[in-house]
């Protein structure tokens, strides 16, 4: 199954990935995109369009100022988003999914489990969930109190960003091997809900497919 | 008149292609991929007509037949490069010029080529008027080592094939090799690759034109580098040419700079804009955004249509890049774009229109670069950072 995804970043990207191969085997990435970052959010309605030859599978953070259906009205303009089209604009940041698989993350990084936030249990008039808790940005939380920790010092290189960078200096090639061998989506699921209803949006798709 | 068509079989990493071209054509594909490799298909008809040039030397240039031929190829051991010339306004073929040629010799008797076939269609008189190969009666082995293309008494009636690829321009300005003035003159008698000999391409200019060159580039650079004002040429004592600029600081006359002192940048946009000028027919420009700051690169696409508008004799360019910011421009049609896709059975060259992938994202209101540039990125390039390469082993 052909399919384009689209992330903001190299993390982003490969979270994408391990999601696809966790939901099913036969998916194919035609390409990744976008070519230069920074630009989805005004591209929504291209990548909309775009899903209508094939799937398209994307995944964005927001910024502090803005929240999901704001965006959603602002730049699809009215028009109606295609089921082939998983759009994914994340409340908190792709981490925190990373950071939901609690004992992995602190296993493979090598920081206490309890540096971790726990997740927390919300409850609405439908249903209750659990999601990850932040105090701020889940990404700055990870590497201003949680890496520090880290009994690797090259973890603590890689990640901590220096003066004003927003990120460390291989903070994507740090969090790559965790991404792509280590990280337990199951274990993660259960303590994200907006996780556990992304996975269950490919897998809708992959069965759409499967009927065809 | 411009190459409507290219046609290579055997041709370095081309096993089998057959490609359309326009007036302004973007060639693109991954590093290695052989964009190089296709201009140097129209290059070596170049090295074929020009003076002193011929076949055998066309050949010998580039390390003989064993470094043409390609590696993919199976069975067949000879090569192709066969171009349609058009009319660039109403598309009617003008010229279709074949030539089809192999190894021969070996151990002690001399490599060389030879030729299995040469043919010239003239497209007004709709027919072949040239058909030569191996088995005519007229030919010997000695008359099977030389073009027609080449010879200026066999060539009469077609004579054009050959003034169109005298005036085929290639530049790719290395500044390292233009700074270098011990390597003058060093690359004389064959072409000039990098632009070793690019002052001295100046200098062969009549001094009026050469001026009215040098106006149109200062205006240009006035706004590209706008530290740099009154670009000229010289001489030294010694009869080398020089380029001399002056460069504005805090006094109030600044000071003078020569070519050895300019930036990498501004000497790269000064062949960039002197090719373009200079041109008299068609242009192969390789990689022209290398050293360039973005902004200016951005304008590449519409400055050289602009050039090719106003300049009648700008008929046709062939860009080759890996430029998100020159492939960024929404003015570049897809029937502009050539990707080349490496495969088993060696490179491909595709249209747009041909790569599905490509032309869905174009088609939901994506540039051309979005669309090809991760296209032709490395699949696996992100992994360069997982390696390890050991380098406390040493």
């Amino acid at each position: 199954m052909n399919v384009y995804i689209v992330g903001e970043d190299q993390a982003a990207r490969e979270i994408i990935k391990r999601l696809l191969s966790f939901c099913s085997d036969d998916f194919n990435i035609l390409m990744e995109l976008p070519a230069r970052g920074g630009e989805i959010k005004k591209m929504l309605i291209n990548y909309n369009t775009l899903s209508l030859k094939f799937p398209v599978i994307l995944l964005m953070d927001l910024d502090d100022k803005d929240c999901a259906p704001v965006i959603i009205n602002q730049y699809f303009k009215g028009n109606i988003k295609n089921t082939q089209f998983i759009l994914n604009i994340a409340i908190d940041e792709v981490e925190a999914w990373l950071m939901a698989d609690r004992e992995n993350f602190a296993n493979y990084y090598r920081v206490p489990i309890t540096s971790i936030p726990e997740p927390k249990l919300y409850r609405t008039i439908k249903s209750s969930f659990y999601e990850m808790y932040f105090p701020y940005k889940s990404s700055l939380f990870m590497v201003k109190e949680i890496i520090p920790l880290s009994k690797i010092k090259e973890f603590k290189e890689q990640m901590i960003p220096s003066s004003n960078a927003k990120k460390g200096k291989e903070y994507n090639t740090a969090l790559t091997p965790f991404i792509k061998n280590h990280w337990n989506i199951k274990n993660a699921m259960n303590h994200s809900d907006s996780l556990y209803r992304m996975i269950n949006r490919i897998k809708k798709i992959v069965s759409q497919y499967q009927t065809l | 008149m411009i190459i409507s068509r290219l046609k290579l079989y055997n041709w370095k990493n081309f096993q089998n292609v057959d490609i359309n071209l326009t007036e302004r054509n973007f060639i693109i594909g991954s590093n290695a991929s052989g964009k190089s490799n296709l201009f140097d298909s129209l290059r070596f008809l170049r090295d074929i007509s020009k003076q002193a040039g011929g076949l055998q030397s066309a050949v010998e240039i580039r390390g003989g037949i064993k470094k043409i031929r390609c590696l993919a190829a199976r069975k067949r051991s000879d090569i192709l490069v066969e171009i349609d010339l058009s009319d660039e306004k109403s598309d009617e073929l003008l010229w279709t010029y074949s030539l089809n040629f192999m190894h021969t010799g070996g151990g002690v008797i001399k490599s060389e080529a030879k030729i299995l076939s040469e043919k010239v269609y003239d497209g007004k008189e709709k027919k072949w008027i040239t058909d030569r190969n191996e088995n005519s009666k007229e030919e010997d082995t000695e008359t099977l080592k030389y073009t027609h293309l080449e010879q200026v008494t066999a060539n009469k009636k077609f004579r054009e094939i050959q003034l169109f690829f005298q005036n085929l321009e290639y530049l790719n300005v290395v500044p390292q090799l233009v700074r270098e003035s011990s390597s003058y003159n060093s690359t004389k008698i064959y072409e000039d690759y990098f632009g070793r000999n690019f002052l001295e391409r100046i200098s062969l200019i009549n001094e009026k034109t050469r001026n009215a060159y040098f106006r149109r580039i200062n205006s240009v650079l006035k706004l590209a580098v706008p530290q740099l004002e009154e670009l000229q040429f010289h001489k030294d004592k010694m009869g080398v040419p020089h380029l001399e600029a002056k460069y504005i600081h805090w006094r109030a006359k600044g000071s003078k700079q020569s070519e050895d002192q300019f930036s990498d940048g501004t000497i790269r946009l000064i062949g960039f804009l002197w090719a373009l000028i200079d041109s008299n027919g068609t242009i192969l420009l390789e990689e022209p955004e290398i050293n360039l700051h973005s902004e200016i690169v951005k304008q590449f696409p519409e400055f050289i249509s602009k050039i090719q508008r106003s300049k009648k004799s700008v008929k046709q360019v062939l860009i080759s890049t890996h430029s998100y910011d020159l492939l960024n421009n929404k003015g570049i049609g897809t029937n502009e774009v050539l990707v080349l896709e490496n495969s088993a059975e060696g490179t491909n060259v595709k249209t747009i229109n041909e790569i599905e992938q490509i032309k869905a994202i174009i088609d939901s209101g994506f540039s051309i670069a979005d669309a090809t540039i991760p296209f032709t990125a490395p699949k696996e390039i992100h992994e360069v950072n997982q390696l390890n390469l050991n380098f406390s082993e040493q």
